[in-house]
């Protein structure tokens, strides 16, 4: 039984409007929706539908392939999850929640691209109304002056590429752009970048992440570095990677923003005493380095690294935020010992923590070394290790965090349980369940990286590139 | 039984040990005494099938003759040193986490040493360092841990970017094929060489990467230390050993600019090992704590390693390769007996000990016979490697790494005295007075690791037969042996004639220990002190400052972590820039950032189109 | 010194904007091939699906869109979907509002209004209560339609607001309609998904362009965009006037 795709928006849009009506089952309206597409989104047609029953480069068009199948399901699943974790947090935004999922699965579903614009703007003003969460009004009104002036330079960006092509269907837009010379091209380019680039947490867009980010509990923050995230960076791989390939010289600007952004997110994090906001600078760099990735065009690898930082912030987030909901303190100095007796939450952080480092057996690796190939084997020596610098800051911070959390003690003193800080429980059972079966699947899918990585793009590449850059099953006596 | 299973159930019995550990911690650890013996014998019993490969899941290995032998050591560090588990379990805040750790670290460095591809390499040494990095914090210093990964990510890093560099090139992760594969490249082959080594020195403890180890080795529990000095850093020497021997350095670098026949870049790591031997021997000189000064012995030794495996000849070579051997098992023995002191003593700051001798006999000897080896004295193991290293080094005329070889032995003297004297000579303090020898099952370890440094002093040649198998495998000349006697262009050496020499002066001596008139025992406060009264016995004990005088000459030597520290800081203040700019929460500043990019991007497309 | 550097970049930026905007879509000229088959000439001429030939007032039965007003065809029928995301924007405004509301500061008291305005806002409001709904059911003949429909019914509300301090709308009763209103639009796109195999597809037959009964689904929408706008806004209003915001 295969359906339309449509219904992954339809469903949870019509849902939030009942949940107005029906306040006071709004929550279980809300998890029907989040588990109606979680389980619908199997079972979609792939390929290009049409609404409204207008031929499609006129009408609006809806594109399933290998590339937002791979965002959907991992927006939805994810969605499910951060439910899960936190349900209790979520219930008072219900039609809020359910409206922000619709809109994004549609921005990753969309063919066109005024559509894509609606569904941005959805999905943001469901982020603006979540940050509000936060009580910390300055930084939500931060966010969405930021987003609001994003969204417009988006819109004005496309107006000038619609002047010049007639057209607001993606595919039918490559084409014509195809006929357009650069210099045409540069301005609205740039203006849909910086559209994009504010959700997709690129600087100098990303000032509103340490407000919005930083002050997020377990599940504002969950929604807002794993599952807004990675839809942003799905619209920009698409985007950047197949609609608007960037020639050269935006190409130039495109990338070094994103590298620099890599960066400057990694310092930034190595700086950071508090937990939240060592994790939100994490997101920023791991979102600087998938947008280099797409804007180079090594689409594969780029969802690879979405995919991997999801998940590993999936588990982080929700950690972080309980953890500064119980004691009142969000500086990790002052958690030390935190994990004593949540053993098996703290070893879902650690293998959430170690597989954003990149480290072996866990799926982080499988992202890592798919990022390396594809530069090294281009013969770009500069962004791998930029890449690789990267990692061992990232390494030192995240390193520091766990030995904190794990071992609680004086410098020159025995590790010693006396010395943390507490033994709450940081999740409930069914919330400790999910960041288990989290952590196990990065585990899994690291064992097995060749499995996880036909089932992300099974015909061997996503948008036309090449696919996998390395094969890990290197047969006897021989290479790939 | 194959390396396969072998792998499988010592990770299989981490799981176990784990979980019995949360029901008794003491039988947990007696699972790794268990685990670790298996591994040693079954890996022993592996003799047969070297020459072979096989796989597991995506991980290939090659069983070499070469891997066999560094297995072996480390298994034997471990195997020895988890008898000493199961005591201090009450100690440790995670004994199920650390039992477990104890043992994954293990399984992985079987991966490492066996490895056919660089895939299997990497996996299995990030395996290596996360799990003994996570022990270590349960010690006595969170830093310590920090510090440990860090350098060892700064290594691994470097040798990832390695490994990809040559995949790109070559288009093959297989050792041997990558490494093969760079002759066609030179200007690349240096990069590779450069930052594959560099895991490997990282993990050595050569300068300057060298700053973990007092940190690491000095704080890390008690049980843990041994493993790290006598096992972990020979995986490094693995890696430096597949730098000159998988990756043909000599070939590829033979017509670059060289010293006396050694390329640059392969001298330039032995300058490094050179200045890792002064600078381990004047740091461990200062020391008060036995672990950080067996920890920088463990650097110095290092130094000597590296520039005898670095030499890739027929004599330096084998010494490299022995001490390997020699170095682990007395870096084990000595933290071992270290551990059997603080075990009843509960403290290893070597100013708060004294006199230990008459209370713990056996672990004394355990301890005098370590460190004879580790200075490189006959008829302990440690010498024959040292002599074969400076045969090496002078037969090549390497003036400038000779002459810190030989001050590093020098130095040595004085730095494996000073524990001994402190801890075990002298007076004892009065709170020891009532304290007795360790269990037999700590002494048992530390007994068969001294029974192996008397073994590979007295019959080196043991040894060395594998060495030149070692050799043989890798194209290079093996070692001169000759019944007991070991060849060289210099000389010979009959190490069982020297131990006979030996033996016959210790006897001679002993007879007129006996023979004389007994020595009057004093008091240790029944001094002369012109009328003053004395009160503090600890003052009158020789233990704290031994080297007062000599330490003043290099008092003012610069700290090499605090380079590590300044980098550190920078990072951070490039991270506050990055977050006063762009992360403030002025919306307004925010959007004339975001103008100024585009103004930006579009000049810069324009400029650059 | 902060103010001048600003502004001079924001005239900067506007510079080149405009310089960007005419080498775009050079003012002066355009590639005629690439807008040859442009969407708008498309929807302009009702053909998307297959040519039909001229389209004449009052006549031409089951035209494509069958509304005679350009705007509204595009609007309510061939991006139907974009305005179902515009609808829920202002969905989520509204919801974001009233979430808000209820945690700032309470009301004020609110001013006594004029005698002129209390007794005219009596004729006044039905009067606009009624052209709000004339505009968004004729949203298909003429121009206008749904939003500007239901800010008339909304402003409506506000005059009552203005005109006596004690009045209060029932939240309540516009946070159903609204609920009520969004669901119809989304259950009259999957009843199209069943009935045409398309979402929002216009399953009722088109009519004549030009008369009331035209244009298949298209005055449906309308008039539920304007009750759900017209009840979002005044909803909108309510909370910011409310002393206390029942939900």
């Amino acid at each position: 039984m295969m359906f339309n795709p449509v219904l992954l928006i339809a469903i949870p849009l019509g849902l939030a409007f009942i949940a107005v009506i029906f306040k006071k089952i709004q929550k279980w309206i809300l998890a029907l929706g989040i588990i109606v597409n979680a389980v619908l989104v199997f079972f979609v047609e792939k390929g290009e539908t049409a609404i409204g029953g207008f031929k499609i480069p006129f009408g609006i068009s809806l594109v399933l392939d290998d590339f937002s199948a791979a965002g959907v399901i991992l927006i939805n699943i994810l969605a499910l999850a951060a439910i899960v974790i936190a349900f209790k947090k979520a219930e008072k935004f219900a039609p809020v929640i359910l409206a922000g999922l619709a809109g994004m699965n549609g921005m990753i579903l969309t063919g066109d691209l005024f559509n894509l614009f609606v569904f941005m703007e959805i999905t943001a003003i469901s982020a603006y109304i979540l940050s509000s969460e936060g009580r910390k009004p300055a930084q939500s009104f931060n966010y969405l002056v930021i987003g609001s002036v994003g969204s417009v330079f988006y819109l004005l960006g496309l107006i000038l590429l619609y002047n010049q092509t007639g057209t607001l269907n993606m595919v039918l837009m490559t084409e014509k752009t195809g006929f357009l010379e650069q210099t045409v091209l540069l301005l609205p380019v740039l203006l849909i970048f910086v559209g994009i680039a504010v959700e997709a947490k690129l600087l100098p867009m990303a000032g509103w992440v340490r407000g919005v980010l930083g002050n997020s509990n377990s599940y504002t923050g969950v929604m807002f570095a794993s599952v807004y995230s990675s839809a942003a960076l799905f619209v920009f791989g698409r985007i950047f990677s197949q609609v608007l390939v960037p020639g050269t010289t935006v190409g130039i600007v495109i990338i070094t923003i994103a590298l620099v952004t890599f960066a400057a997110g990694q310092a930034s994090a190595f700086r950071s005493k508090s937990l939240r906001q060592v994790l939100l600078y994490s997101s920023i760099a791991q979102s600087g380095l998938a947008a280099a990735l797409f804007a180079t065009g090594f689409v594969f690898p780029a969802v690879l690294v979405v995919v991997n930082n999801a998940i590993g912030k999936l588990i982080m987030f929700s950690a972080a935020g309980s953890l500064e909901e119980k004691y009142g303190t969000d500086d990790y100095i002052g958690l030390g010992g935190a994990f004593n007796k949540n053993t098996l939450t703290g070893i879902a952080f650690t293998i959430a923590a170690l597989s954003l480092t990149g480290l072996p057996l866990l799926f982080g690796f499988y992202a890592k070394l798919n990022v390396l190939a594809a530069y090294l084997n281009q013969g770009t020596f500069f962004v791998p290790a930029v890449v690789l610098l990267g990692t061992i800051v990232e390494g030192a911070y995240f390193i520091k965090i766990l030995i904190k959390l794990w071992a609680p003690g004086k410098e020159g003193e025995w590790a010693d349980a006396d010395q943390s800080v507490g033994d709450k429980r940081i999740f409930s059972y069914t919330g400790t369940i999910a960041v288990i079966l989290a952590a196990v699947l990065v585990v899994l899918s690291g064992l097995l990286p060749d499995t996880a990585g036909k089932l992300i793009a099974p015909e061997g590449g996503l948008l036309g590139d090449d696919g996998p850059a390395i094969s890990l099953l290197i047969q006897k006596g021989g290479d790939q | 039984m194959n390396l396969n299973l072998i792998i499988i159930i010592t990770t299989a019995v981490a799981l176990v040990a784990y979980l019995v550990s949360k029901v008794n911690d003491k039988a947990g650890a007696a699972m790794t005494v268990v685990g670790s013996l298996f591994a040693l014998i079954a890996v022993f019993l592996l003799r047969d099938s070297i020459g072979t490969e096989i796989t597991l899941l995506y991980f290939n290995f090659n069983l070499t003759v070469t891997g066999w032998y560094f297995a072996l050591v480390m298994l034997m560090a471990y195997s020895m040193t988890a008898f000493f588990n199961p005591f201090w379990m009450k100690k440790l805040i995670y004994p199920a986490g650390y039992n477990f750790l104890y043992l994954l670290s293990m399984a992985g460095t079987l991966g490492v040493f066996f490895a056919k591809d660089f895939i299997t390499l990497f996996v299995f040494w990030e395996t290596v360092v996360w799990s003994s990095a996570f022990i270590i914090q349960m010690g006595k210093s969170r830093q310590a841990a920090y510090v440990y990964y860090v350098i060892s990510a700064i290594g691994s890093m470097a040798t990832l970017f390695a490994i990809m560099f040559a995949y790109g090139t070559t288009g093959t992760f297989v050792i041997n094929d990558a490494f093969g594969g760079l002759a066609a490249y030179p200007g690349r082959a240096i990069v590779i060489f450069v930052t594959f080594i560099a895991a490997g020195m990282a993990k050595i403890g050569i300068f300057p990467f060298h700053v973990w180890l007092p940190f690491a080795h000095g704080s890390a529990p008690h049980t843990f230390s041994p493993v790290l000095s006598g096992g972990l850093v020979k995986m490094g020497a693995f890696v430096a050993l597949l730098s000159v021997t998988a990756f043909p350095a000599y070939k590829i670098f033979g017509g670059m600019a060289s010293f006396r026949g050694i390329p640059l870049p392969i001298y330039f790591m032995m300058a490094l090992g050179a200045i890792s031997i002064v600078v381990g021997t004047l740091m461990a000189i200062k020391q008060e704590d036995a672990k950080k000064l067996l920890a920088y012995s463990s650097v110095a030794n290092g130094g000597y390693i590296l520039i005898g495996l670095l030499m890739l000849d027929q004599v330096g070579f084998a010494g490299g390769l022995m001490h390997i051997v020699n170095h682990a098992v007395a870096s084990a023995a000595a933290f071992l007996s270290i551990a059997a002191v603080a075990y009843r003593t509960g403290t290893t700051k070597m100013s708060e000990m004294g006199g230990m001798i008459h209370r713990m006999p056996i672990t004394y000897v355990v301890y005098l016979i370590a460190i004879i080896s580790m200075a490189g004295i006959p008829p302990m193991g440690g010498f024959v490697s040292k002599w074969l290293i400076f045969q090496g080094l002078a037969d090549k005329g390497l003036l400038f790494i000779a002459a810190t070889a030989f001050f590093g032995s020098i130095g040595s003297f004085l730095y494996v005295f000073r524990p001994l004297s402190a801890v075990f000579l002298g007076q004892t303090f009065t709170r020891d007075l009532n304290k007795k020898e360790v269990g037999v099952f700590m002494l048992f370890p530390m007994v068969v690791l001294t029974l192996l440094s008397l073994l590979t002093g007295i019959f080196p040649n043991i040894f060395l037969r594998v060495v030149t198998e070692i050799q043989t495998s890798l194209g290079v000349l093996p070692v001169t042996l000759a019944e007991n006697t070991i060849v060289t262009n210099n000389g010979f050496l009959d190490a069982f004639k020297v131990f006979i020499v030996f033996g016959f002066g210790f006897a001679i001596a002993f007879v007129l220990f006996i023979a004389r008139r007994k020595s009057r025992r004093v008091e240790l406060m029944d001094t002369y002190t012109s009328a003053e009264f004395i009160h503090t016995r600890e003052l009158l004990h020789y233990s704290h400052s031994f080297y007062a005088p000599f330490e003043r000459l290099y008092e003012k030597a610069p700290d090499t972590m605090k380079l590590y520290h300044k980098a550190a800081v920078k990072i951070s203040e490039i991270g506050n820039f990055a977050e006063a700019i762009f992360f403030g929460i002025k919306p307004a500043r925010t959007v004339l950032l975001v103008m100024g990019t585009v103004l930006i991007g579009i000049i810069a497309g324009g400029v650059l189109s | 010194m902060k103010r001048v550097f600003a502004g001079l970049l924001a005239v900067a930026f506007g510079v080149v904007l405009l310089l960007g905007i005419s080498a775009s879509t050079g003012l002066f000229s355009y590639n005629e091939e690439l807008l040859d088959d442009s969407a708008a000439s498309h929807y302009i001429a009702k053909d998307v699906n297959g040519d039909t030939g001229e389209i004449i007032f009052g006549e031409t039965m089951d035209a494509e869109t069958g509304s005679a007003n350009m705007v509204t065809s595009v609007i309510a029928n061939y991006r139907s979907f974009d305005t179902l995301g515009e609808v829920t924007v202002l969905f989520l405004a509204a919801l974001g509002v009233s979430l808000l509301a209820g945690s700032m500061d309470k009301g004020r008291k609110r001013r006594k209004s004029g005698f002129i305005l209390k007794v005219s806002s009596g004729i006044l409001f039905p009067l606009m209560l009624v052209t709000g709904i004339y505009i968004f059911t004729h949203g298909h003949l003429t121009p206008g339609g749904g939003f500007p429909g239901g800010s008339m019914i909304a402003s409506s509300f506000l005059l009552l607001y203005l005109a006596d301090e004690n009045f209060r709308a029932n939240v309540r009763g516009f946070k159903i309609a609204e609920g009520i209103a969004g669901t119809l639009y989304v259950v009259l796109g999957i009843i199209g998904l069943l009935a045409g195999g398309y979402f929002l597809i216009n399953f009722l037959p088109t009519g004549v362009v030009g008369n009331l009964f035209s244009g298949g689904i298209i005055p449906i929408v309308y008039v539920i965009i304007g009750l759900k706008v017209g009840s979002e806004i005044t909803g909108i209003i309510t909370d910011m006037f409310n002393e206390e915001v029942k939900a």
